[in-house]
């Protein structure tokens, strides 16, 4: 829906569809995962002149501190900006819409619901093979993680305490996070 | 509580607490779905994970998504979903409304970054409940090790890591098959 101004065509704004549809395909081609999403959906929504690449980038760091997946928020955040909340809607139903998807239609085809008693042979080796595979990509992302935060000595404490908390005495994580996030505004506020 | 409406509130608090993006998330959902209510089982919770690491988007919407299905069908998978977003969306509606003028909250950030180390402790701890849903053997440990490697050292994407883990266990599985 270009809107008109002085006669000339405005190509920023696109139609609820047409956001959809772009929004659909971002979240069809990128697998495992949703970083590998904000690249394609910068240079999609930019090279259609609906927002500047550079701008997509700034709304990643506005929603990074937020809950919920990255490309998720940012997709929502964009759509707002292009196209107010219809648009919001439309970017964020297309990006979840693939993954839907593809979760009912692999849970039906393997029929894991039923506990793998029905699953065939072949896909219950596959997925026996996955699981160290996934164990060996969260210890990658521990060591990666733990040199790129730890900083003095407040954060292994927090980390430690977070851990006894967490492993050994089987605290919720709400309890956890809220602990985090206290420790956070005492620091900030000591700093100001 | 009716089945749906429970399901609907674990997963609003599933959302709430999807801080950091990635793997972090896996403790959550693992408290709530495995540990609080069984749900799921360890291993079915590990196949989840697997199969969410080679089809389209993030992990806490798929892993939603399959609770979903597996406790209601595909209206348990629906309501599941779109709880999980109800935070997220609230949020990020009121960031871009609101955060945007304030620009750079200190305390903001400072409460950010103190939850990392909160982050890196879930991560640790799914890690560690996970270990008991592999098979240990000499096929797996090599599995684990040369994907850690890879992943660390050279950056390889998650996915070809995965599919490389499930033919190894694929090729493993059959010849096993075939010998006994």
């Amino acid at each position: 829906m270009a809107s008109t101004e002085g006669g000339t065509m405005i190509p920023g704004r696109p139609s609820f569809v047409r956001l959809f549809l772009s929004s659909l395909r971002i979240g069809s081609l990128t697998l495992g995962g949703g970083w590998a999403m904000v690249p394609l959906m910068a240079r999609e929504f930019s090279s259609r002149g609906w927002i500047p690449e550079g701008e997509v980038w700034k709304v990643v760091s506005l929603v990074q501190g937020l809950p919920g997946p990255i490309a998720f928020n940012t997709s929502f955040v964009c759509g707002m900006r292009v196209l107010g909340w219809r648009g919001a809607l439309a970017a964020s139903l297309g990006f979840v819409a693939p993954s839907f998807v593809a979760i009912v239609l692999v849970a039906w085809l393997l029929d894991l619901p039923r506990g793998g008693g029905g699953l065939w042979p072949a896909a219950r080796f596959f997925l026996d093979g996955m699981r160290p595979a996934l164990l060996g990509l969260l210890a990658a992302s521990v060591v990666r993680m733990g040199f790129r935060t730890l900083r003095g000595i407040w954060d292994p404490l927090l980390l430690a305490v977070s851990l006894l908390g967490l492993v050994r005495l089987g605290l919720s994580p709400t309890l956890i996070v809220a602990l985090g996030a206290a420790v956070g505004v005492i620091k900030g506020l000591i700093r100001r | 509580m009716s089945p749906l409406w429970e399901l609907s509130w674990t997963f609003f608090k599933v959302g709430a607490l999807s801080f950091g993006g990635g793997y972090a998330i896996l403790k959550v959902i693992m408290f709530f779905v495995v540990e609080s209510r069984g749900w799921l089982s360890l291993g079915e919770f590990a196949d989840v994970v697997s199969i969410s690491q080679s089809t389209p988007g993030p992990i806490g919407i798929n892993a939603a998504t399959f609770v979903g299905y597996k406790v209601l069908g595909v209206w348990g998978a629906l309501a599941a979903t779109i709880s999980s977003l109800v935070v997220p969306a609230s949020l990020s509606f009121a960031a871009e409304r609101l955060i945007r003028r304030w620009g750079d909250s200190r305390l903001f950030e400072s409460v950010l970054g103190s939850l990392s180390p909160v982050l890196l402790a879930m991560l640790i701890s799914a890690g560690w409940s996970l270990k008991d849903a592999v098979g240990w053997g000499y096929g797996s440990t090599s599995v684990f090790l040369v994907v850690f490697a890879l992943s660390l050292l050279k950056g390889s994407s998650p996915l070809a890591l995965m599919l490389l883990g499930g033919l190894v266990g694929l090729l493993g599985g059959l010849i096993s098959f075939g010998g006994s």
